[in-house]
């Protein structure tokens, strides 16, 4: 350090310092936002504005990528937005309880229906019987009585019904039920708590506690325990064959599919005996 | 403590330019060091053709089934008119849907994936593809399969309770086999 000299006047790193920044973004702007999205794409042949909107998230592969465009088979018109949700929960209990009198004949005097092809509902999630009540009305979800019932009501009937069977005692609800149950383990010898608890990734089939609970939550899944057996079978089995088709996304029509159908009757038959607290 | 070093440094038990040449050895080899791992992730990531996905495609996962090219009878894998095949599915609590794909071997292959609640994980065994599956956005991937056989997809993105179950399938069918297929049969590989 030869300090005696005084500070250079003419220091060239500030200008390289710049020169080198600025280079380096005009070039990763030139790659990443037009030579990128431009050539990476062999069927998108993109206009120079089109390759930066798109390297940006904006919305122009409508005509470069749907190819394909088959009309649409509905399984719901339910989507979870917030708005939906919201409407599904504002229900009013004690009007619930007024139009749950044209319920209980089928099912059941508070919600707990003795007719084994009938499901029970007392406890059930709002969100769930919301969603099942929409279906019948838009024909997504295929039954005579319940067709007729659910035209007949409005949306607000639906969410004060809704509240009042979630406010029943019976089922367990799967709100809250978050914790995995002891010996819900692959170690578990039964089969069928195996599947229940574990599921079976050899064939993708997961463990059905994750969205039905005890353990799991997925939104629109209802709780199963203590579910009629008979009911849990049928529906089971029209999953399988695709003749009920209403769930979003079609998990219980991929999972429902794979099974056997002796692993169809055992697992109706261990949930329907399965208590609130787990086997 | 101070004194003792003071009294070495005085004592000039290790001369200036010994340190000095020291430190330059020991700093070209981490820069060695430091060289060969930047090399070791720039080299694989070229030879096996692993490259960050380039798109940013955005989509509402609550609507999935209601519009769009992820409604119900556009998953799976489509022949698209330049011959390439294009696979859609979804990724949702705990399983890809549809369950298993069949493409046909020594093809282009497309993969858009888009998730319909939280982020999951899109990994095709023995192939380069690896990507999140993150919802609002499709993950876009390209790839092709040589030879024919069954290739494991499991989840590889934590994804909550029932993760260790998510697990597809993609089926590799002779290329003269799969035009023989059903629509149908493509998307669910038939009964397996």
């Amino acid at each position: 350090m030869k300090l005696e000299n005084g500070p250079r006047l003419h220091n060239p790193w500030g200008f390289i310092v710049v020169a080198v920044v600025s280079a380096t973004v005009v070039i990763a702007f030139g790659l990443g936002f037009l030579l990128l999205p431009r050539y990476q794409e062999p069927r998108a042949p993109f206009s120079t504005k089109d390759a930066v909107y798109h390297a940006l998230g904006f919305h122009i592969h409508g005509k470069a990528f749907n190819t394909m465009q088959p009309p649409p088979k509905v399984p719901t018109y339910i989507a979870w937005t917030e708005s939906t949700i919201r409407q599904a929960t504002i229900g009013d209990r004690k009007s619930g309880e007024f139009i749950a009198t044209n319920c209980t004949a089928c099912h059941g005097e508070k919600g707990l229906s003795t007719q084994p092809w009938i499901p029970s509902l007392a406890g059930l999630d709002r969100l769930v019987l919301y969603k099942q009540l929409d279906d019948f009305r838009s024909g997504t979800r295929l039954s005579g009585p319940m067709s007729a019932i659910a035209q007949s009501l409005t949306s607000q009937q639906y969410a004060d019904v809704s509240a009042y069977f979630a406010s029943l005692p019976g089922l367990p609800e799967n709100r809250g039920e978050r914790t995995p149950r002891p010996h819900s383990s692959y170690r578990n010898r039964d089969p069928v708590q195996r599947l229940i608890y574990a599921g079976d990734p050899k064939r993708g089939i997961a463990a059905c506690a994750s969205c039905h609970g005890p353990g799991g939550y997925r939104i629109g899944a209802p709780a199963l325990a203590k579910q009629n057996e008979l009911y849990l079978e049928q529906q089971l089995q029209a999953f399988a064959l695709g003749t009920r088709a209403n769930d979003m996304d079609m998990p219980m029509r991929t999972i429902a599919s794979a099974l056997t159908e002796s692993e169809i009757r055992a697992l109706a038959r261990a949930y329907a005996n399965e208590n609130a607290n787990g086997p | 403590m101070a004194d003792q070093l003071n009294n070495e440094g005085a004592a000039g038990l290790i001369p200036e330019p010994v340190i000095v040449k020291t430190e330059r050895r020991w700093f070209l080899a981490m820069a060695a060091m430091l060289g060969v791992m930047l090399a070791v992730i720039v080299l694989t990531g070229i030879g096996q053709m692993l490259h960050p996905l380039s798109d940013v495609e955005t989509i509402d996962p609550a609507t999935l089934h209601l519009q769009g090219e992820f409604v119900e009878s556009n998953l799976g894998s489509a022949l698209e008119p330049d011959g390439s095949i294009t696979v859609r599915i979804i990724a949702e609590q705990y399983m890809f849907v549809p369950h298993c794909a069949v493409v046909p071997a020594s093809t282009p292959v497309r993969f858009r994936l888009t998730s319909a609640d939280v982020t999951h994980g899109f990994f095709v065994q023995s192939t380069n593809t690896n990507a999140m599956v993150v919802p609002g956005y499709v993950t876009n991937v390209r790839t092709s399969f040589e030879s024919p056989g069954t290739y494991q997809m499991p989840c590889d993105e934590f994804c909550g309770f029932g993760h260790h179950a998510m697990a597809a399938r993609v089926v590799v069918v002779p290329k003269d086999q799969f035009k023989n297929l059903r629509p149908d049969e493509r998307m669910n590989c038939g009964t397996q």
